[in-house]
């Protein structure tokens, strides 16, 4: 009985992972075979100085910003690495920007009564949550309204990562400094453990330590709300570069890209920008490591099934042999071969559909899994069950084949 | 029902039949069963080593036990072919640019040598690089020997490694290192060889396949696998040992002390299983020790343990099983 209930609660956990796997390589299939552009805008120094000398550089910008986001020639990735400043944060050092390469933490700062620390930080769009299967623990995504910036308001909608979830809760405001502008961050949810995306500089960024904030765009004029302190100023320049120099997934070649770029270019009237190659190597690395991955990981399942499989048909034939008594004494009371045969089998059903229910309990108290896990563990439990009760046919008759019964019961 | 009576014809025929013990006790099933998951434990060892592996180089060769710190005073001269490890030592505005110390014997990772170099035996400065890496980005007194031959990892493609004949650390080459070593216990490795003054460890993050929960859960359930066979081999070995109980009671009774009893069931029965084994252990050691495919054999190392520890359990139980069977149960003797 034991064994049973360990050999389905292995198939429990091989039908999970094969699950999982398979959503891992889903995700960056998302990325193989595109072409990753990356817009990087022109607007350095006296240039930028210029540009932005009067509003209507904003509203420029901001046009050609939406027409990026709208198109559907491709899809817009931003996903900025930008880190900001939280207020009150007790969470140590391993949240500094600067941890994992070495250098000491960011000092601290006080402005208006709050001490601010530097943490890890992303400004992303919607598409990021689509390409990357994020999956978020509790709460929920950003709305399409929350990625508009709202003048009237300074409350933004947060996501953390999942090493924050020990420290705040859904529902808290927390203070944050977004390029020197003070925010009320409003936590709507938090990450899974160990998410990750990609970004332009690195193919792979682990969430657990990140706040992510939506890439702000603007739907009206910003001139009618810019402030002239340039110092305010910074914000609202940052945060249009955040989205100016995002990423481009498209299937288009280069030459189409500069088309369609060049299109958008004349309507929204911006040209100071250019269109690279982004990282593409680093993303197909990604993609055919993952990939390695899974049949690594077919190899060890495979592997570690069919030693299950073998032991439990082996303790089946071993228990058979063993009750040869009980069934003799059967047969002395005058049960026929086919009663014992059906006996036999029935005793497996009922120890194999035990096997398969116990490992649901924990499973689903604890990992409070998708339906779909559920369907799929279910669908193969049942064809193991089949081939199981056909191995019991073959091996009983085999048994009773090589035990001829008569002579057995004469000693 | 036939009432079996202890006449002593019947007897001494009984005692004919034990002549034939030796027959009696070998049990070939029995054997191939435990070799089998004898074997099913090799298996996972060496799939858990692999897997492993192949993580550390996804990782850009940074275990998931290596330790990461930065100090402001490293040593000048590390101890250096004592004990195995690998130190890498960057700067953090740089962190592919690293200058690496291979002390001992560790496995590289696969690398693709322009002409065959042996790098445990290094007299100059060479370099490794990774494939996406541009030659110029190279210092000009380092000779490029070869590059990573491994394209599934994109940190791996992106490194430097710069090694030098001297094994010393410049303190200009950047105060981040990462020490990686096959032991057991990395940090004594690390304080031993590395006479830190005040070290500041650092939690890396790991990337590239440690970091996908398939693979994590791939790992526990190998594991969980292995907890289980064991506890198969033990219900299995109880039930060949407990076989041969009334045959240890006739021999007892027919005036054999316990120290023969023991001694032909040493010989018959277990002797073939133990050798296998016992065979298998040694020839793996030698085998690893000469010749190195994993970084680490921690899991190797423990997998041998079991099968000797199975031995010794099946030796120890059957003595306890005798002792219970004969002198327990005592009895009349012949």
């Amino acid at each position: 009985m034991l064994i049973a209930i360990m050999f389905f609660f292995l198939i429990l956990i091989l039908v999970v992972n094969l699950d999982q796997a398979n959503i891992e390589t889903q995700t960056v299939s998302n990325f193989e075979g595109k072409n990753i552009y990356q817009v990087s805008d022109d607007l350095i120094d006296n240039k930028e100085t210029r540009f932005f000398s009067s509003s209507d550089g904003y509203d420029t910008l901001s046009n050609f910003n939406n027409k990026l986001s709208t198109s559907s020639k491709f899809i817009s990735y931003t996903a900025h690495w930008q880190p900001i400043n939280l207020a009150n944060f007790k969470g140590g050092n391993s949240f500094d920007p600067d941890y994992q390469y070495g250098s000491p933490p960011k000092p601290t700062f006080k402005l208006n009564d709050k001490v601010y620390s530097s943490v890890l930080s992303l400004q992303i769009n919607d598409s990021v949550f689509n390409l990357n299967h994020i999956q978020i623990l509790e709460g929920r995504k950003f709305s399409k309204k929350e990625y508009i910036y709202n003048n009237n308001t300074n409350k933004i909608p947060v996501i953390l990562g999942n090493d924050y979830s020990s420290m705040y809760k859904l529902g808290d405001n927390i203070n944050i400094l977004v390029y020197g502008k003070e925010f009320q961050g409003h936590i709507i949810g938090f990450f899974e453990p160990s998410q990750k995306i990609m970004t332009s500089n690195e193919p792979e960024v682990i969430l657990d330590k990140y706040i992510i904030l939506p890439a702000l765009t603007f739907k009206t004029a910003l001139s009618n709300y810019l402030p002239k302190d340039p110092n305010a100023q910074v914000f609202f320049r940052a945060t249009l570069f955040a989205t100016t120099n995002s990423l481009l997934l498209t299937d288009s070649s280069p030459l189409e890209i500069r088309k369609d770029m060049d299109r958008i270019s004349k309507s929204a009237e911006f040209e100071d920008f250019q269109i690279i190659g982004a990282s593409g190597l680093a993303i197909n690395t990604l993609v055919s490591m993952t990939k390695a991955n899974l049949k690594l990981i077919y190899l060890a399942i495979a592997i570690l099934f069919l030693i299950a499989m073998c032991t439990f048909v082996y303790t089946l034939y071993l228990k058979v042999k063993k009750n040869i008594d009980t069934y003799t004494v059967l047969l002395i009371s005058g049960a026929n071969m086919n009663y014992i045969k059906k006996y036999i089998r029935a005793e497996f059903l009922l120890i194999s559909i035990i096997g398969i229910i116990v490992p649901l309990i924990p499973f689903a108290l604890i990992l409070s899994g998708s339906l779909s896990f559920l369907i799929n563990y279910l669908f193969i439990s049942f064809i193991f069950l089949i081939i199981i009760l056909i191995l019991i046919k073959i091996v009983v008759n085999k048994i009773f084949d090589k035990v001829d019964i008569v002579q057995y019961l004469k000693r | 029902m036939k009432i079996r009576r202890w006449s002593f014809d019947h007897f001494l025929s009984l005692c004919n039949s034990i002549i034939m013990r030796k027959y009696q006790f070998f049990n070939p099933k029995y054997i191939i069963y435990l070799l089998l998951l004898n074997l099913c434990c090799i298996v996972i060892g060496y799939a858990l080593s692999y897997i492993d592996n192949v993580n550390m180089i996804n990782n850009g060769y940074v275990n998931s036990n290596s330790i990461s710190f930065t100090t402001k005073k490293p040593p000048s001269h590390p101890l250096v072919d004592q004990d195995n490890y690998i130190l890498f030592q960057s700067n953090p505005e740089s962190p592919n640019f690293k200058h690496v110390i291979l002390s001992g014997s560790v496995l590289l990772p696969p690398i693709d040598f322009f002409e065959k170099y042996d790098l445990f035996a290094n007299k100059k400065k060479v370099a490794i690089i990774g494939e996406d890496v541009p030659v110029k980005y190279v210092p000009t007194d380092y000779k490029i020997i070869g590059t990573f031959d491994y394209s599934n990892s994109y940190k791996l493609n992106k490194d430097i490694w710069l090694i030098s004949s001297e094994n010393r650390i410049d303190k200009e080459n950047g105060n981040f290192f990462t020490f990686s070593s096959p032991e057991r216990d990395v940090y004594k490795v690390l304080k031993k060889n590395f006479k830190e003054n005040s070290i500041q460890k650092i939690n890396l993050d790991v990337y590239g396949t440690y970091s996908l929960n398939s693979n994590q859960t791939v790992v526990s359930a190998l594991k969980i696998g292995l907890l289980f066979i064991n506890l198969i081999f033990i219900f299995a070995s109880f039930n060949w040992m407990i076989k041969d109980k009334y045959i240890l009671r006739i021999l007892y009774l027919s005036g054999e002390n316990i120290y023969s009893i023991f001694f032909s069931i040493l010989k018959y029965k277990l002797a073939p299983y133990i050798l296998l084994t016992l065979s298998f252990v040694i020839l793996d050691f030698l085998f690893h020790k000469f010749i190195r495919i994993f970084w680490s054999d921690v899991w190797l190392t423990i997998i041998r343990y079991l099968i000797v520890g199975f031995n010794l359990y099946l030796i120890g139980f059957s003595l306890i099983l005798i002792i219970y069977f004969t002198l327990g149960k005592g009895g009349k003797r012949f």
